[in-house]
């Protein structure tokens, strides 16, 4: 195994170890049901997260198998993208959970 | 036409490789745009924006030294980026990991400190009290 392959396949374990909790808790809350707003966008933040790590995750073991390409050329930026799209939900979350707290505050006075 | 299964990257491949890392560069550096102004409001070092902000930053210098786009980096030894990917790698790991452990003590201490949880005798209880 070469040196850059044997570094994927590092990763690729380290990866899998990340996976474990958000994927757990993502089972858990996948019976309960909840119209809270606030519950189904902590939910959607996890299935970004687990998605991003687990594209990492193959990412990393398709770099490990020597499909370069494939690696580096699509699943690298893909779970960039994925990310990003985590980054701008959790911008969104923020966002609109100062304005209730504004509205809130409003309200109170 | 590109085969996204050809392990050799000449000719075409290469450029399209290349093309293909600077939208991932540029992809993660918005991310950690976004994740640092997210830590700067949160004004917290325990805060996860500004854990993982650190996690892409020290990823997107591990791809900077990988790729060689920058000429100081090329003194640096050859697998250098990689070792940083997985000290990012790991860092990220342990950062969810810790949050988890953390976050089951003081889910634990936060019902029973609860009075009113307290006054159930059924241990059971307690959990489903404290998953909602």
């Amino acid at each position: 195994m070469l040196e850059a392959e044997y570094y994927n396949f590092i990763k690729a374990i380290i990866y899998i170890v990340a996976a474990i909790i958000p994927s757990y808790f993502l089972l858990k809350s996948r019976n309960t049901s909840n119209d809270n707003n606030d519950y189904n966008h902590l939910r959607t933040l996890t299935i970004l997260l687990v998605g991003f790590i687990l594209l990492q995750t193959f990412y990393h073991i398709v770099g490990t198998l020597g499909f370069r390409l494939l690696a580096k050329g699509w699943l690298e930026p893909l779970s960039m993208a994925t990310l990003l799209l985590f980054g701008i939900m959790y911008l969104i979350t923020t966002l609109r959970i100062k304005d209730k707290k504004q509205q809130q505050q409003q309200q109170e006075l | 036409m590109i085969n996204i299964f050809e392990s050799s990257t000449s000719g075409s491949n290469s450029y399209f490789l290349h093309s293909m890392n600077d939208i991932t560069f540029i992809l993660s550096l918005i991310s950690l745009i976004i994740f640092v102004y997210l830590a700067i409001r949160a004004k917290s070092f325990k805060a996860f924006q500004f854990q993982i902000s650190i996690f892409i930053a020290v990823y997107i210098l591990g791809g900077i030294i990988e790729n060689n786009r920058i000429a100081i980096f090329s003194t640096l030894p050859q697998h250098i980026g990689s070792q940083m990917h997985v000290g990012s790698a790991i860092f990220f790991t342990i950062m969810i990991w810790f949050r988890f452990y953390y976050a089951g003590k003081r889910r634990k201490e936060m019902v029973e400190s609860n009075e009113d949880i307290d006054n159930s005798t059924d241990g059971d209880s307690n959990v489903v009290h404290s998953d909602k």
